[in-house]
């Protein structure tokens, strides 16, 4: 795993290596360059010294030794004198005739200057040319002579090497100092970003209620902190409704599995006549078949939450599709005396999902037909407009007041916390409508007015879906059907 | 003993009427709390058990309700709601006892019949007098140490007699608290009972135990002062 701090902290050293190697050359280039500057003046200055010592006399051109040892047989600097024939008027006695007999020549203002290898050691030579005139009383004579003086470089050379070590020396110290004081201030910068670390480390699912807060969070850190209490905010909302909803499936399944459970315990206490059992038999499978509902909806509603349902669309007749799905609760509507008033714009073709519409309309002809009053009314109407076809499920004799009605699409809610129908009106068939709607690219509203309950689906004449018809011709709305 | 039942789960208002009846209490049966508070105040209950999520109105107002009038029946809460804050709210309201659904029969049944037993400041299962002995938890019967076997219906009236046992015990009183409205009528029916109840009870050579108060009522053993 990377380090942002190990990162840091190579980085910083490799910096100061790199900046300091760079000067650290340029120091060496510029000592370099004023020593053997200094060395290259000195050799012109004792050439034109030497040369100095050459005089002509008596028509022959001599040299006359230079004083001081330091041209001696020890000496680290020697010269040779000779003319241009190559013949040698003067040298130092460490040198043979043929040493320093080749190479460039400059003039006594500017010698040449050059590299050499003498008795083995590395020297530095500056060579000369001039003019020796001699003008005496019978004759003028000019004789071009060449001087060389040559040192060995050891001890600049020593010099040099030694100014590279000490360069290269202090770029590595210094490297790394600056790494470890890197380090250091690096670990003091992330202080914040450790505190912050373990905050974060110690929250739990039991402490989503907590904020990081901004208070003592550096600049930086300010973007990622907000993020994060936005997302922890978001993850208390899904868990606070996860922990909701589970306490009241759990809550919702306990009466059921109470009223199970005191069936078969009265039931075991005695023994009992053969019908007595039958009957005690066909209660318990009445109550499976509440709790089988209510699994199946919390099913539905869990699969529609994890969008795990589409619409597999095709063409229907809106009209057709609502009158057979209300086959199922006519008898219940008659044994009420509930009035039923069909208002349908017929045909109304469509395209969409006509196993999911037909849930949806179960639930909302189910909640009409056991939330009416008895012999009150029952309004199903249908109508088109703009591509969207509206279904409308209305029922005298509501009990709640307008501002409960968006309630009715929160799952388990009840307008009077009535347990009487646990399995069948369990509070989740309207939730499971406003999921499905959305499914089916609509939307579903409820309102309540004048004691009367009113529902309306909206959905596209044609829905987006796996498969679907194709379109065919959208019928206009028709008059309105009303049937008892 | 008399007991009401208010519950709005139809499967398990029939199951606790049932069983209830079958041990030989008096049960009456309501599904919202609207008709469960008309009931608890029109009749003299010996214990009420109330659900909480009722449809009309909600237990805790039923409850409220009928502390305010002064009814002073136990109530046994029956409810899904099984936080410690819900059972805390449930008692402070005035309930007695608190059950949680699911629950066992046997469990409801014994609660129902320490609240009747609180009633009547009875604390120990064991109701004596004289010679007679009745185990209210195993519904046993003894006299002189002789099992006595009794239907369910004599068995409650014998039980509610020795809950009251020394005092008067008037026929309206044994009417109202041992006998289901719905299935007897007339009140000679408590004579009957109180005739089976004689003829199980005082065998040869064994005293009176259940004494005529002419006009007045019924008194089982020696009447009290």
């Amino acid at each position: 795993m990377s380090s942002l701090r190990r990162r840091a902290v190579a980085g910083a050293a490799l910096t100061a290596a790199a900046a300091l190697a760079v000067s650290g050359i340029a120091i060496h280039l510029t000592v370099r360059s004023v020593l053997t500057g200094g060395f290259d003046a000195d050799l012109a200055a004792r050439a034109r010294a030497l040369a100095g010592l050459v005089v002509v006399d008596s028509g022959h051109v001599e040299a006359l030794a230079p004083s001081g040892s330091e041209y001696g047989a020890e000496g680290d600097v020697v010269y040779r004198i000779a003319d241009l024939d190559g013949v040698v008027l003067a040298r130092s006695p460490a040198l043979s005739d043929r040493d320093l007999a080749s190479g460039d020549m400059g003039t006594l203002e500017s010698p040449a200057i050059r590299l050499d290898q003498l008795h083995g050691a590395a020297v530095r030579a500056a060579t000369a040319m001039w003019t020796v005139r001699h003008d005496g009383r019978a004759s003028r004579k000019e004789v071009r002579a060449v001087v060389t003086v040559a040192r060995r470089t050891e001890a600049l050379d020593t010099q040099l090497g030694r100014l590279a070590w000490l360069l290269s020396a202090v770029t590595a110290a210094v490297a790394v100092a600056c790494g470890l004081a890197m380090s250091a201030v690096i670990r003091q910068v992330l202080v914040p970003l450790d505190r912050l670390a373990k905050r974060i480390g110690a929250l739990d699912d039991r402490s989503l209620g907590k904020r990081l807060g901004l208070g003592a969070v550096p600049l930086e850190l300010v973007p990622v902190v907000g993020r994060l209490d936005n997302l922890l905010a978001r993850l208390e909302q899904a868990f606070t409704r996860e922990k909701v909803f589970s306490a009241a499936v759990a809550h919702e399944l306990r009466t059921p599995i109470a009223g199970l459970r005191a069936t078969i315990d009265v039931c075991q206490a005695r023994v009992r006549e053969p019908a007595e059992y039958q009957r005690a038999l066909a209660e318990c499978e009445g109550i499976c078949a509440q709790m089988q509902a209510m699994v199946e909806s919390l099913l539905l509603l869990a699969r529609l939450d994890t969008g795990q349902i589409h619409a597999r669309t095709e063409e229907l007749d809106l009209a057709d599709a609502l009158r057979a799905c209300w086959r199922a609760y006519d008898e219940a509507a008659r044994t009420r005396r509930l009035r039923v008033d069909w208002k349908l714009a017929e045909p109304l073709l469509m395209v969409t999902d006509p196993a999911l519409l037909r849930v949806v309309t179960a639930n909302l002809f189910d909640n009409a037909t056991s939330h009416a009053d008895e012999g009150g009314d029952i309004v199903i109407a249908t109508s088109s407009a703009d591509g969207i076809a509206t279904i409308r499920v209305a029922n005298s004799g509501c009990a709640l007041a307008p501002e409960q009605a968006g309630k009715v699409f929160d799952r388990f809610w009840r307008g009077d916390a009535s347990r009487g129908a646990t399995g069948r009106h369990c509070g989740l068939g309207l939730s499971l409508c406003q999921d499905l709607a959305t499914i089916l690219g609509g939307n579903i509203t409820a309102s309540v007015q004048g004691g009367r309950f009113s529902i309306e689906l909206s959905v596209p004449l044609r829905s987006g879906g796996i498969g679907g018809a194709a379109g065919k011709k959208t019928p206009g709305q028709a008059g309105p059907n009303s049937a008892t | 003993m008399r007991i009401l039942v208010v519950e709005d789960y139809t499967p398990l208002r029939t199951a606790i009427t049932r069983g209830l009846t079958e041990e030989g209490f008096a049960v009456d049966a309501a599904g919202d709390g609207e008709e469960g508070e008309w009931y608890a105040t029109s009749n003299a209950y010996d214990a009420i058990i109330l659900d909480l999520m009722l449809p009309k109105r909600d237990g805790l107002s039923v409850l409220a309700n009928l502390r305010a009038r002064g009814c002073a029946t136990h109530v046994l809460v029956l409810t899904a709601r099984d936080g410690v804050d819900d059972r805390v709210d449930g008692l402070d309201r005035g309930a007695d006892d608190y059950l949680c659904k699911p629950f066992a029969f046997a469990e409801l049944l014994a609660r129902v019949r320490a609240l009747v037993r609180r009633t009547y400041q009875a604390k120990d299962p064991w109701l004596r007098c004289e010679d007679l002995e009745i185990d209210t938890a195993r519904r046993v019967v003894r006299r002189a140490g002789a099992a006595i076997e009794l239907t369910s219906r004599e068995y409650a009236l014998l039980e509610f007699l020795a809950l009251r046992a020394g005092q008067v015990v008037s026929r309206t009183d044994i009417w109202e608290h041992v006998y289901d409205f719905a299935s007897e009528n007339g009140s000679n029916v408590v004579d009957v009972y109180i005739g089976y109840l004689r003829r199980k009870l005082e065998r040869e050579g064994q005293s009176k135990l259940i004494h005529t108060r002419r006009g007045q009522g019924y008194v089982l053993g020696a009447e009290a002062g």
